[in-house]
């Protein structure tokens, strides 16, 4: 994480803008993509800021990094390349069956809805929907949230 | 692709079939029906709003036919339909007149007592619409063709109002047909037939051409005149109504896709979810990305969507992602996956830029330390400390 801040403010020298004009969240899922023989996928979880990864399982989404129970809306979040300290990482074993969900709070903080939360759950629950679906569904519209929202969904088999 | 053009259009359709003098004409009893029926396809099929057409039946003389037709010509400012459906009569000079209910058809008679065709063609030409169509349903209508200024041979006619399009039910010395019994008169039973059921050969939208095409291939078959049409401009291309029965006959191409509007779990949204004009400093940054892939035992679906709050004030959309498929060490099928999202701080100018850049950096960042990331002793090490910097 150290090196990519660094890429970023030679990325803004580059291009002769102040770094912190670059400023962003970011969050990233390592996932095995072959079941070993203990039955469980291994993943690594790395975020800076407010996004959030969420392990769908049984219906119910776990929150991989805890923000949930954190302040909702907290106005200063953390960002690269400025806050390199405030790095979370998380280590998970998922099993057959379990989705995994990265996400940026344009679809987390919505999520803190109930409503919507079973819907995604009824939704991605299933076999993966074709790609003009998953962006139907990823395109739900809710009052009062019209940030960009980005997802990236991982059904593990 | 929800509405055509040609609904937004202005009609006027005439239908004369009952004859009051001595000396007058035999009644077509299906006159009325054929205009009111048209009338009502019209709404259903071609989705014209039912406010801007007008059914006149019966009009007594020349100037009730007259006002009615000058009405619609000042009336219509995009395109203008004018239909007639009742007897054509031609006088000693071969001149096409169009009968009311008191026209006389004694040839010292006819000229006050019908409506001139030539008249008609004079006000659609001052006509302030871009398109107008005139369709004719009575006998020897083929010599509207002519009086238009053009040549009847039912294919290539020069007519010298621009965007004008005739079509008319027969040719210039032939009679129309309105079989007894039937409720519409031959020409204009096939053109409501094929507004309500479709032509499950033609596309999926019907164009005056293939309305034209249609009738033409219908009438010859049922041993009645061919139709004749004259165009200028590329009003033969003017869609009237989308095919009912497209798709039954041709593949998922000829289909018009119905997509559902996103659906609306909270609320009200105030803003629409249209897009509107992005500043000219982020045009390279798309709306949206989608992407999908499967890898060994993983199914991936991505997408990022610009929010409507950027759409509606026409600015980037400053999220990003980056998926990333990588062999592990010593195996040519054994994968693993690096997916990263990110959130351009959205009071930050050049946001957007960093999200992107900062997902393709930890994933090139990542690559040479997946094997010690993936190892289980790298659980171990962070359970002593769970954060890293």
């Amino acid at each position: 994480v150290n090196a990519v801040a660094d890429r970023l403010r030679l990325e803004a020298h580059t291009r002769d803008i102040p770094a912190r004009t670059l400023s962003t969240t970011l969050t990233c899922g390592l996932v095995e993509a072959q079941t070993p023989e203990t039955g469980t996928s291994r993943a690594v979880f790395l975020n800076v800021g407010d996004s959030a990864v969420y392990v769908l399982r049984s219906g119910e989404f776990g929150d991989v990094f805890g923000h949930d129970d954190t302040e909702i809306y907290s106005s200063v979040a953390s960002a690269l390349p400025g806050s390199i300290s405030q790095v979370e990482v998380v280590v998970a074993d998922l099993i057959p069956g379990d989705v995994v969900l990265l996400c940026t709070d344009g679809l987390s903080n919505v999520m803190r809805q109930v409503g919507v939360r079973r819907q995604l759950a009824e939704w991605w629950s299933r076999q993966p929907p074709g790609l003009a679906e998953f962006y139907w569904q990823a395109s739900f519209r809710a009052q009062s949230y019209g940030d960009d929202r980005t997802v990236i969904c991982m059904w593990v088999r | 692709l929800s509405s055509l053009p040609f609904s937004r259009a202005r009609a006027l359709l005439i239908g004369v079939g009952t004859h009051h003098t001595e000396a007058g004409l035999p009644d077509v009893a299906s006159a009325a029906q054929s205009a009111r029926d048209l009338a009502s396809m019209l709404v259903r099929a071609c989705k014209l709003e039912p406010g801007k057409i007008t059914v006149l039946i019966d009009p007594i003389d020349p100037k009730q036919l007259g006002d009615a037709i000058a009405d619609a010509t000042e009336m219509a400012d995009d395109i203008l339909l004018i239909y007639y459906v009742g007897h054509g009569l031609v006088n000693q000079n071969g001149d096409l007149y169009l009968a009311t209910s008191g026209t006389d058809r004694r040839l010292n008679r006819l000229g006050h007592t019908a409506f001139p065709y030539p008249t008609i063609r004079s006000y659609v030409s001052e006509c302030g619409a871009s398109s107008k169509i005139v369709m004719l349903d009575c006998c020897f209508s083929g010599r509207a063709i002519n009086a238009l200024g053009g040549v009847d041979d039912g294919r290539l006619a020069v007519v010298d109002i621009a965007g004008a399009y005739v079509l008319a039910s027969a040719g210039g010395e032939e009679v129309a047909f309105a079989p007894a019994g039937r409720p519409h008169t031959a020409f204009s039973g096939e053109l409501i037939k094929l507004l309500a059921e479709g032509d499950p050969t033609g596309p999926s939208v019907l164009t005056l051409d293939h309305v034209y095409g249609y009738l033409d291939r219908t009438l010859v078959a049922g041993n009645f005149p061919r139709p004749r049409r004259a165009a200028t401009g590329g009003i033969s291309e003017l869609g009237v109504a989308f095919n009912p029965a497209s798709g039954s006959r041709h593949g998922p191409a000829n289909q018009v896709l119905v997509v559902p509007a996103p659906a609306i779990l909270i609320g009200n949204p105030r803003l629409t979810s249209t897009p509107r004009a992005k500043e000219p400093r982020t045009q390279d940054v798309r709306d949206s990305e989608v992407d999908g892939l499967q890898v060994g035992n993983l199914e991936i679906r991505a997408v990022s969507i610009r929010g409507d709050e950027h759409r509606f004030y026409g600015e980037a959309r400053q999220d990003a992602f980056d998926i990333w498929v990588v062999p592990r060490a010593g195996s040519s099928d054994d994968y693993a996956v690096v997916a990263s999202v990110a959130d351009g701080i959205g009071s930050q100018p050049n946001s957007h830029i960093g999200a992107q850049a900062a997902c393709r950096f930890l994933r090139q960042e990542l690559l040479e330390r997946i094997p010690e990331l993936l190892d289980p002793a790298y659980k171990a090490s962070l359970s002593s400390n769970s954060r890293e910097s």
